[in-house]
């Protein structure tokens, strides 16, 4: 291990940790306003959806055409398979399974 | 930290469990890590112990690219604490729940916080209805993403060159895919789902035009402002 990097790693691990640990025990501390907290109700589905997204419909970092897009179609087999079965691993599967197939039969 | 009770051990297990999916869909990620930090010079065991005390694959990413075009120390640990920025939003999110634990515990389990593990954990603890979440649900959840995190960046790191390309195997829609299966369930009402349409439009078009993680951070605020403007109407027609 070189100096150089160790100093780099330690830096790099401080400012995340500090980024982990600044507001998760805040509300241990104070109050929290009952408009903050009732905001933060939505903060859980807008970060899954932000984390959703993008990844499907810009999975290049650019925009693809949403019918030629595969990502697109294996997102369309997991929710259908959630929503009918209700089981959260066979959609997993499905989705990935679904992905693999449409690989190879459009090349992509 | 009490001795851990049964109920506490199952906890562990289903946080183990229910991130699994997203462990996997990690692994492509830190394979490819390993890569680019072994082409970038770095030796196996900076690659590893980046992984181990950092843990943070988007900052980690973007530091072994920074240092392959010459970038110094100051500009990329500026870089890794803008990319990280989210994670403030994500535990102010999840303070409520760890508000009656020690801070020990909170020390503990915010070095466990990253993406996959935060979304698993409130997920979970919103459904137990509890108030309060069970640590042990959390540490078990974080511990998954980073066991998968290391292994991955020590098997990329030691042998880069003979994986073939890991985002052809399929599993790299297997994290979008496991977010989304957490995602729908909890659309529950037109407001909720008018809150993840304004979030996905705006994480979408950021994340094209913005480079770096600000589409969440940008789409978080977007989006919860949306649902308040919206419950707040709502209490507005229904008052006489």
């Amino acid at each position: 291990m070189r100096p150089y990097y160790v100093l780099l790693i330690l830096l790099m691990a401080a400012v995340t940790y500090v980024s982990r640990v600044g507001l998760i025990g805040v509300a241990r501390q104070l109050e929290i306003h009952p408009l903050l907290r009732r905001s933060l109700e939505y903060v859980p589905v807008s970060i899954l959806a932000a984390l959703v997204f993008p990844a499907v419909f810009a999975p290049a970092g650019k925009i693809e055409m949403p019918f030629a897009n595969i990502y697109v179609w294996a997102s369309v087999v997991t929710g259908g398979v959630l929503l009918t079965t209700k089981r959260q691993w066979l959609a997993i599967v499905a989705g990935v399974a679904s992905l693999v197939v449409l690989r190879r039969v459009t090349g992509a | 930290m009490h001795t851990p009770t049964s109920y506490d051990r199952h906890q562990f297990r289903l946080g183990l469990v229910k991130t699994f999916p997203l462990a996997l869909g990690a692994v492509p990620f830190g394979l490819a890590y390993g890569v680019v930090a072994m082409r970038t010079g770095l030796t196996v065991a900076e690659t590893v112990v980046m992984s181990l005390v950092v843990f943070a694959g988007a900052s980690q990413f973007m530091a072994v690219v920074m240092i392959q075009s010459g970038a110094g120390i100051p500009l990329i640990v500026a870089s890794t604490f803008l990319v990280n920025l989210r994670h403030l939003v994500m535990g102010l999110s999840l303070s409520p729940y760890l508000s009656e634990l020690t801070s020990r515990w909170q020390r503990v389990l915010a070095f466990g916080m990253t993406d996959e593990s935060y979304v698993t954990s409130v997920t979970h603890y919103r459904e137990q209805n509890e108030g309060q979440g069970n640590p042990y649900f959390m540490l078990g959840s974080g511990g998954s993403i980073y066991a998968a995190w290391a292994v991955a960046s020590f098997l990329g790191a030691i042998a880069g060159h003979s994986i073939s390309d890991p985002f052809k195997w399929g599993v790299d829609v297997a994290m979008p895919a496991a977010f989304l299966t957490m995602l729908l369930p909890q659309i529950v009402s037109r407001r909720v789902a008018a809150v993840v349409i304004v979030a996905a439009l705006v994480a979408t078009a950021s994340y094209v035009l913005i480079p770096g993680k600000w589409y969440i951070i940008l789409a978080v605020v977007a989006a919860t402002a949306s649902g308040m403007v919206l419950e707040t109407r709502a209490e507005k027609v229904s008052q006489p």
